[in-house]
């Protein structure tokens, strides 16, 4: 019975032009674009969380005096790299929640904007415009988190 | 006394050999992802690797061969090539690798690129071993790496829940992220069963002349120098764990990233302290891969050989790792990022493990080298493990690069 099968599917696919193995490559490059535009924003999110918590511990240490200025300004300008690179992942995902998808991306630029303030505020060696950076930071990353939560929550 | 001493300052230089940055930076990785859960990857590593290294100085000291030499004498000459090549491409993408982390830690300290590090690294590493006789670089650099155990001192200031690190021990199954957990497991076998470990020790015991009276010392400095890595490593990821996944940072794709994991305990002296341990651990390890490499080309051609000979007296061995140091400096030099090229190298260790490890079953089983010292019951059924660990990673190393590498 599942011989007959195989060899059906076998006729089908070389009827319409397709050798087997071309079709299973087919088959795993389609399962893998079905699987990217979801994978990408969760991907991409977790990045810009993790990134974002990376310039508050870095921060933290600047204003404590635990680490270099140069150190701090050059991990901030990764951190910021990082952040529109995920930024931009996320909008080209093609999602099927494009409002959802703009908050997460709003969020992440908002992020993007903070970093690149305190950075610059880091090379200055400018503590009050750090500390404003430190805060807009925290806000810009509890919007992330809210934006996360509603392109992931369960849709009616 | 005199062999205490030995014995002493082999597990010292076994540490310099055992922490490089791929055991670092795959610890931190797994650490700030998974926390504790892949502990049992280092400490698998770290029994396979006691066990290759105590054969491979075993080999050495009753032989008086390295195990490339019983490689090529044993199998021929095409025999020998395949796993020669392999090694060659492995040791040459972790020696960049390396190169990398030096660079690094160059410029976290300075603040300049570390592209701009790589070739004066190279050549630095270079003069060492062209001036530098095999003992001044194994145990200088090797003592000089003993700060790297500020990981285990930090681990231990943290206060972990000790039941949970043993917990750790036990393999178990990844609650997320499956694809890049056991990538994060294979990449850290990788970091710990590097074939130049222990084809650079058998090549150290030969170099230091070592014969049956050191079997005792051989089985000390294997067992306690690896465990002590091994432990070192545990901390980068008990550290790791306890600071990065603590602060929400769960993915490490940047090495900036890496200094944060000391400076929230020692503050300034943190961010030296990492500094310090990335710059000399990688450093060392530099030299040691350079070594290698001269020493598998000279050993699989049969050119005269020794780092404490001068350069005119072995030129081809010399020339080896001349050029070796320079060429694996371009690749950083143009600006490859070293993370990642370590996380893959790390992986492509992984994979080319049958090809150096299917040899010592034969070798370390064959009378006319070993005589009476020949693998027991339990080495040998170690080897047979490790083999058969080296195929499954040799075959799922590739699609979980693919799937969950970095």
């Amino acid at each position: 019975m599942a011989a007959t099968l195989r060899a059906r599917i076998v006729n089908a696919v070389t009827a319409v032009g397709l050798r087997p193995d071309r079709l299973c490559l087919l088959l795993m490059i389609s399962v893998l674009t079905a699987c990217t535009s979801s994978d990408q924003v969760e991907q991409q999110s977790k990045i810009a969380a993790s990134a974002t918590q990376t310039a508050s511990l870095v921060l933290e240490a600047w204003v404590a005096g635990a680490a270099p200025s140069k150190y701090t300004s050059r991990t901030l300008q990764s951190v910021g790299k990082a952040l529109a690179d995920a930024g931009a992942q996320i909008q080209s995902a093609k999602s099927p929640e494009p409002s959802e998808q703009a908050g997460l991306t709003t969020a992440v630029g908002q992020l993007s904007a903070a970093v690149t303030r305190a950075a610059t505020a880091v090379q200055n060696g400018n503590r009050s415009d750090v500390e404003h950076a430190q805060q807009d930071l925290r806000a810009a990353a509890a919007d992330l988190s809210a934006s996360y939560a509603r392109y992931f929550a369960p849709k009616s | 006394m005199k062999k205490l001493l030995e014995i002493s300052l082999g597990v010292v230089t076994s540490v310099g050999g055992f922490l490089e940055v791929g055991s670092m930076a795959t610890a931190a990785q797994a650490g700030a992802a998974f926390s504790f859960q892949l502990i049992w990857a280092v400490v698998l590593g770290t029994i396979c690797i006691i066990f290759l290294v105590e054969m491979a100085g075993r080999f050495a000291a009753v032989s008086h061969h390295t195990i490339a030499d019983g490689i090529r004498e044993r199998f021929g000459f095409n025999a020998f090539l395949w796993p020669l090549l392999a090694t060659l491409l492995v040791n040459f993408l972790v020696m960049a690798a390396e190169i990398g982390g030096v660079a690094i830690a160059l410029e976290l300290a300075t603040g300049i690129g570390f592209q701009w590090w790589a070739l004066p690294v190279a050549f630095l590493a270079w003069l060492f071993l062209w001036k530098g006789t095999f003992g001044f670089i194994e145990k200088g650099v090797a003592v000089l790496g003993l700060v790297t155990l500020c990981f285990v001192v930090g681990a231990v200031m943290l206060k972990p829940d000790w039941g949970q690190v043993a917990a750790g021990a036990v393999p178990t199954l990844p609650e997320h992220d499956a694809a890049n957990y056991w990538f994060m497991a294979v990449s850290i076998l990788g970091a710990s069963i590097s074939p130049y470990l222990f084809m650079f020790y058998s090549s150290g015991a030969i170099e230091g002349q070592w014969d049956k009276s050191y079997l005792g010392a051989n089985r000390a400095i294997a067992g306690l120098g690896m465990c002590f890595g091994g432990t070192i490593a545990i901390g980068v990821l008990i550290v790791a764990a306890l600071v990065l996944a603590a602060h929400g940072i769960e993915q490490i794709d940047d090495y900036h990233q890496l200094p944060l994991m000391l400076i929230p305990i020692f503050g300034f002296w943190g961010f030296v302290l990492f500094v310090a341990s990335l710059g000399i651990a990688c450093f060392g390890a530099a030299l040691e891969i350079g070594l290698q490499q001269a020493y598998l080309v000279a050993q699989g051609f049969g050119w005269t050989w020794g780092e404490d000979l001068k350069p005119r007296d072995d030129p081809g061995f010399s020339t080896v790792y001349t050029i070796s140091l320079f060429l694996a400096a371009i690749p950083i030099a143009l600006g490859l990022d070293p993370l990642k090229l370590t996380i893959f190298s790390m992986a492509l260790t992984a994979a080319s493990l049958p090809l150096t490890v299917v040899p010592f079953l034969f070798l370390l089983n064959d009378e006319r080298y070993v005589g009476e010292h020949r693998n027991g019951l339990i080495a040998n059924a170690a080897v047979i493990f490790i083999i058969a660990l080296g195929f499954v990673l040799a075959v799922v190393t590739i699609p979980l690069q693919i799937f969950g590498g970095t």
